[in-house]
């Protein structure tokens, strides 16, 4: 399915302990993010405030990527941050 | 030759290590042998009756070996800590077929101190080691809890409804001199607890202990003979599901599909309907659990369990007594719970249990595996 890479909060759970082998650091936010085009997938939500109040369900998102270990990795952060 | 579901199988041997908790003397293979010496014993039965067997965690031969047994019927199926159940409704099908005549189910996980336990590792050679754990689904709390905060949002619940399942469970546990948690909680208390996983709290997270329980099955005319013989517990319905290993995939948050097809199975197989059961364990691994394992039941409807529980209901003396044991929550949970929660069915339906629920002539049994990615159920009965 090609994606236009925008979607929304579908459902989101807030990383509050630090575990050795987690890739992000608490806390952290991931979210299961529904794209518009339908699909969902999970995926680290960026530049929020990892609280509660922090994230709104069904908040609109779009996809930004990092590279890790010469892999592209996609991660969300909210349509207003850009 | 007598089928699966008609009562000819029982559970004639149930028991658990002498001790749960912090065991470091214990690899999780003795504790497995200590679970199934006791349930043999509790059966009345010798090693040398066993015929057949099922584990899972290690491999069924490395544990046959172990305990020093030559079964002729063998059972690995691993779809996490519901696996147990899977194995209670295969091996009740062995029986009634003739394939085995005395099972013996064995559990024992060294889940806190972690001796002799296999390695939890997650590759990329799967789509779970691919799409999911390198976004940092890496523990229970975060899989499990990630598609909470949708389910109560549709279901017009809050984490006051989780932190309810706590101090309703809690309960149960204040009766069970051997949980871990006893102490009497309430819900502020429960949601101010150090924060794990939002909207999970630490006590809305099962207790990790090391631990071991054990069932031994026979069909019902061997079972007249035995010690119980005058308490039989009848397996007389059962499900197993799977579905999808990847949280994302779940076809919607408000439902485990695979909790709602194995019990809906296991219903239709045992011709009961949900107001004749009397006592129910719902695998609780975190406090949502039991709020997904009502509605998918069916014991409520949608949106309904969190008021259920918060009315009372499921406590002690309440109409449909849940988790009696105290749960994973506050009784114990060694990483694969299932065993633990058949145990507790077994004594409640034989008039054995710490805090006994009066005229229990049927338990439903509900476990969960591998996240939301497997289901069994068992529906048992002590009726002649």
């Amino acid at each position: 399915v090609p994606s236009s890479g925008r979607g929304s909060v579908y459902s989101f759970v807030i990383n509050q302990i630090d575990m050795p082998s987690l890739l992000a650091s608490a806390p952290s936010v991931i979210a299961i993010v529904e794209l518009d085009e339908g699909p969902r997938l999970a995926a680290v939500l960026g530049e929020v405030d990892p609280t509660p109040d922090g994230v709104q369900l069904d908040m609109r998102v779009v996809a930004k990527f990092e590279q890790r270990a010469g892999q592209s990795v996609p991660y969300f952060v909210p349509e207003t941050a850009r | 030759m007598s089928t699966l579901h008609d009562g000819q199988v029982e559970i004639v041997g149930a028991a658990e290590t002498d001790e749960i908790g912090r065991l470091p003397g214990y690899s999780a293979l003795a504790l497995a042998q200590e679970a199934a010496r006791n349930a043999l014993k509790d059966a009345g039965l010798a090693w040398q009756d066993v015929d057949g067997f099922a584990t899972t965690l290690y491999l069924p031969h490395e544990a046959a070996y172990y305990l020093g047994i030559d079964p002729r019927w063998i059972d690995g199926t691993a779809v996490g800590g519901c696996s147990y159940l899977a194995h209670v409704r295969h091996a009740a099908a062995a029986i009634a077929s003739g394939a085995a005549n005395v099972v013996l189910i064995v559990h024992g996980e060294s889940g806190r101190s972690h001796i002799g336990a296999p390695p939890y590792e997650v590759t990329t050679n799967s789509p779970v080691g691919q799409f999911e754990y390198p976004h940092g689904l890496v523990a229970p709390s975060l899989v499990l809890g990630l598609p909470v905060l949708r389910f109560l949002h549709e279901r017009g619940m809050s984490q006051r409804d989780l932190a309810e399942v706590v101090v309703a469970q809690r309960e149960w546990a204040a009766l069970n001199p051997r949980a871990l948690k006893r102490r009497p909680t309430t819900v502020k208390e429960v949601l101010e607890g150090r924060p794990i996983a939002y909207p999970f709290t630490v006590d809305m997270c099962c207790v990790v202990t090391d631990g071991g329980a054990a069932v031994v099955m026979t069909s019902a005319g061997r079972a007249r003979e035995l010690k119980q013989a005058d308490r039989p517990v009848k397996v007389i319905g059962s499900g197993e599901r799977v579905d999808s290993m990847m949280v994302s995939q779940m076809p919607t948050a408000t439902s485990m599909r695979a909790v709602t097809q194995s019990a809906r199975d296991a219903f239709a197989s045992s011709g009961l309907s949900h107001a004749e059961i009397d006592h129910l364990m719902i695998y609780d691994a975190f406090a949502s659990i039991p709020l997904y394992g009502l509605e998918d039941l069916g014991f409520t409807e949608p949106g309904e369990s969190g008021k259920f529980i918060a009315d009372g209901h499921t406590r002690p003396g309440g109409k449909l007594p849940l988790n009696t044991n105290g749960g994973g929550l506050s009784y114990t949970h060694t990483g694969m719970y299932g065993m633990f929660a058949i145990v507790e069915a077994v004594r409640q339906l034989r008039g054995q249990a710490t805090a006994q629920v009066p005229n229990v002539s049927t338990s439903f049994v509900q476990g969960i595996g591998s996240m939301h990615a497997a289901a069994a159920s068992l529906i048992l009965s002590n009726r002649t």
